[in-house]
């Protein structure tokens, strides 16, 4: 039987990071994934909140990486995604689904707000029917946050969803970018923005639109487009599914495959034979046969609680593929809905190489490594490190495959 | 399993496992294009909270789902979305919710029958091809029953020759070839047994009817289950011999691992072990040294296009692995989304411009690939991907099995 050099199991930013670092360095890899990525849903913003200070605190994932290799891990990242802007020092600002501002680390260009800084009019562009986009809402939040412009709405409409408009229903933000992105639609939005930049002439100078739905980073035809305008262009943040957040994970995706890596969709690993602190395969359920995958290393990626990689039952909790020992809070919950979260903090301790550990310290396995939401010790939510940690250790476990 | 808890587990694993997190219908082909669909959230595991209470909404929205499991393949929960909405279908036919005009419903007929369409086009080929490229005679097919006239509909050859006889002392194995290969395809069947018989399998066909997918799809779900239970009648005694069942097809391989299983009778416990994806099975051979390699070289680039119903088997991409044991091939994954003809889906006509809409972001990334020679030829090993590719984006097409009769000097 074939032995892979590495199987990873969970297809999220951490994955496929970790599939990338691996088949980039020459070795034979896996990735399988139970479904599509948690990347999805997420808005595409790699987050490192305050590092330093997160590094300082015990166990955190961050207190195995040292600045330097977070460093590295960005710079490979912008590697391989050179359309991300961002700067290690400072954060910069993004919109939110609702149009306000929050600090952000390391974006597709299109997603910094930071033009609207020095706006003196902005023109909120809104697509007809967008689901989950609330143009009143939004356009007062952009006035308040941004007092010294005026705030305009300018809305859209297409041919294309001429049916969605008569019938009422809504239409995705992934629809409207994967229309933005086609040749027609590229010509409709040109003629569209070129418009709107005509009748505000007189207010080049500080003109910016804000424009949901677009995820124009990722498509070359939109890069074109507004890189031939005069005015700025910023996207907000979305609402799950986000296109930005498709959008990477189809890159990533596709990046992992052209380096010769082998993407295995619908499969949930069930289960693992451990022999003696190895893993030496794992089994999922394929149709009525058990699909046995051999590897020399394993990357555990298949998220928390919410990914699915921890299973929570009403008298247990347990790491659902090598039954990994978890460190689990006495108390679960706390006051404060949108405050800390013991919870949270649920996950696998590892040591510096990413190894799990067992209660008293020793290694459980010596040839898996875990990465991203699995890790123990952080809270995503208000860490604010979210992206960062997914990066940062899912490129440290593809440098031990 | 006793009814309740049976029911218990449906529940927890179908619909209760559904998040809403709408990424299903983010994905779905056939949401993006047509508003008319609700998408598979609302039709499958949303809708069926009411359908179990006894509310039946339009079971027209349901037809329009193309069956294509891309909602599966997507689902972070193992949701069987397509599977709670083709039951949905099921159940709309009997009560009679889902009535069809008379031309629709002669149409279901023969799109269904690709079996009896294959034995009657074979019979007479050259004539069956020359007729049905007439501008005309497709006019008159849209007109009279609502086959789309620009539909790529396949050519029909001498038909593929069945085989009960077998060398009971060499290894066998039973080939599925499916209606495409068997009427359409019939080379690609034969290149499919070489390729088998080069490995030192003693190749079976019986004469089975279709796996049962096209008639599923036109809503003849009774005539599919008669089907399955036809073929799994067939099956039994090789099955209980332990001897594999490959398929070149992966919608026959698919039906024959996910839906024989639910069908009863003598043979479903076995069926969906027992078969294998044709390179699946390859693979197998390769991974335990059985596998004859000696590949001759071959310089060229292939893209290639994995099938949606591939994809929902939690295999990967044998192929792939396996083409890449060939000194100097290379392989390029297209992975741009699903064709559009999804079966027969594209070939009605009120589906056949949706059809190549879905199947544009596929067929533009070969067009421009071929233009910058990223690569040379494309590949895919369904069928009806086969068509429909060729068909929106004018390149070459073949079944991937082309590489290893290549490759073992066999063509």
């Amino acid at each position: 039987m074939i032995v892979w050099d590495g199987i990873i199991i969970g297809g999220g930013l951490a994955g496929l990071v970790a599939g990338i670092t691996a088949a980039e360095r020459g070795k034979q890899v896996m990735l399988v994934a139970e479904g599509i990525g948690s990347l999805s849903f997420t808005s595409g913003v790699i987050d490192f909140g305050d590092f330093n200070a997160l590094r300082d605190r015990q166990d955190h994932p961050f207190s195995h990486i040292s600045e330097d290799q977070a460093l590295q891990s960005v710079s490979k990242w912008q590697e391989l995604c050179p359309f991300y802007t961002g700067s290690w020092a400072k954060g910069q600002p993004i919109l939110t689904p609702l149009g306000e501002i929050r600090p952000a680390g390391y974006v597709p260009y299109s997603l910094s707000a930071q033009p609207l800084e020095a706006a003196r009019e902005i023109v909120l562009i809104a697509p007809q029917g967008l689901k989950d986009f609330f143009p009143g809402l939004f356009a007062s939040n952009l006035a308040l946050n941004f007092p010294q412009a005026i705030v305009t709405i300018k809305p859209l409409q297409v041919d294309r969803f001429a049916q969605h408009y008569s019938l009422g229903k809504s239409i995705l933000p992934s629809d409207y970018a994967k229309y933005w992105a086609s040749v027609e639609g590229t010509d409709y939005l040109r003629e569209f923005l070129m418009g709107i930049i005509g009748e505000l002439a007189g207010m080049k100078e500080g003109l910016v639109l804000v424009f949901p739905g677009l995820s124009a980073s990722f498509e070359p035809l939109l890069r074109d487009l507004l890189k031939s305008l005069t005015v700025s262009i910023v996207e907000p943040t979305i609402f799950p599914p986000s296109p930005v957040g498709m959008n990477l994970y189809q890159f990533l995706r596709k990046k992992f495959k052209d380096l010769g890596g082998e993407f295995l969709t619908n499969g949930k690993v069930e289960a693992a034979v451990i022999e003696e602190g190895y893993c030496p395969s794992i089994s999922l359920q394929s149709h009525g046969k058990t699909l046995e995958l051999k590897a020399k290393s394993f990357v555990l990626a298949t998220g928390g609680i919410f990914g699915g990689g921890i299973q929570v039952g009403p008298r247990t909790i347990r790491e659902g593929i090598f039954d990994c020992p978890l460190f689990i809070p006495e108390q679960w919950t706390s006051d404060g809905f949108l405050g800390p979260q013991p919870y949270t903090q649920t996950g696998i301790e590892v040591d510096a190489e990413l190894h799990p550990l067992r209660s008293d310290g020793e290694i459980y396995l010596h040839n898996v490594y875990v990465c991203g939401r699995m890790l123990a010790h952080w809270d995503p939510w208000t860490d604010h490190c979210g992206g960062g940690v997914a990066l940062t250790t899912g490129h440290r476990a593809g440098t031990m495959i | 399993m006793n009814g309740k808890s049976e029911g218990a587990v449906y529940r927890a694993e179908k619909l209760d496992a559904c998040i809403k997190c709408s990424a299903c219908t983010a994905e779905c082909p056939v949401a993006r294009i047509n508003p008319l669909f609700p998408g598979p959230k609302a039709a499958g595991p949303d809708a069926e909270r009411l359908r179990l209470e006894g509310i039946y909404f339009d079971a027209k929205a349901l037809a329009l789902c193309s069956n294509c499991k891309t909602c599966e393949i997507t689902c972070p929960s193992s949701v069987n979305i397509t599977e709670l909405i083709m039951e949905a279908r099921r159940k709309a036919i009997l009560s009679g919710a889902n009535k069809k005009s008379k031309r629709y419903r002669l149409r279901a007929l023969v799109l269904g029958r690709a079996e009896y369409l294959g034995i009657l086009g074979t019979v007479l080929a050259p004539v069956t091809n020359f007729v049905l490229r007439k501008k005309a005679v497709r006019v008159l097919m849209e007109k009279a029953i609502g086959i789309g006239r620009n539909a790529p509909l396949p050519d029909y050859h001498r038909r593929f020759a069945l085989n009960t006889h077998t060398d009971a002392k060499t290894k066998q194995v039973v080939y599925f070839p499916g209606c495409y290969s068997a009427y359409n395809d019939a080379v690609t069947a034969r290149a499919v047994v070489k390729v088998l018989e080069h490995n030192g399998f003693s190749v079976l066909t019986p004469s089975f009817h279709c796996c049962g997918v096209p008639l599923q799809s036109n809503d003849q779900f009774s005539q599919a289950e008669a089907n399955a239970l036809y073929n799994l009648r067939l099956l039994v005694p090789y099955l209980e011999q332990g001897i594999p069942v490959v398929a070149s097809c992966p919608s026959c391989t698919l039906s024959l691992k996910q839906e024989y299983p639910h069908y009863g009778g003598p043979g479903a416990e076995l069926i969906a072990a027992r078969t294998y994806d044709l390179f699946e099975f390859l693979w197998h051979l390769y991974e335990n040294g059985e596998l004859r390699l000696g590949f001759r070289p071959s310089s060229q680039i292939v893209a290639y296009h994995a099938p949606c119903h591939l994809k929902a088997q939690s295999i990967g991409t044998p192929v792939v692995r396996l083409l890449r044991l060939i000194p100097g091939l290379q392989v390029k994954d297209l992975d741009s989304g699903c064709c559009g003809l999804s079966g027969s889906y594209g070939f009605k006509e009120e589906n056949y411009a949706l059809g190549m809409e879905i199947g544009k972001p596929l067929f533009g990334k070969i067009k421009s690939g071929l233009e910058k020679a990223d690569f040379s030829e494309v590949i895919t090993e369904c069928g009806t991907c086969n068509i429909q590719i060729a068909h929106g984006s004018r390149a070459k097409v073949q079944h991937p099995v082309w590489y290893f009769m290549k490759a073992y000097g066999l063509a």
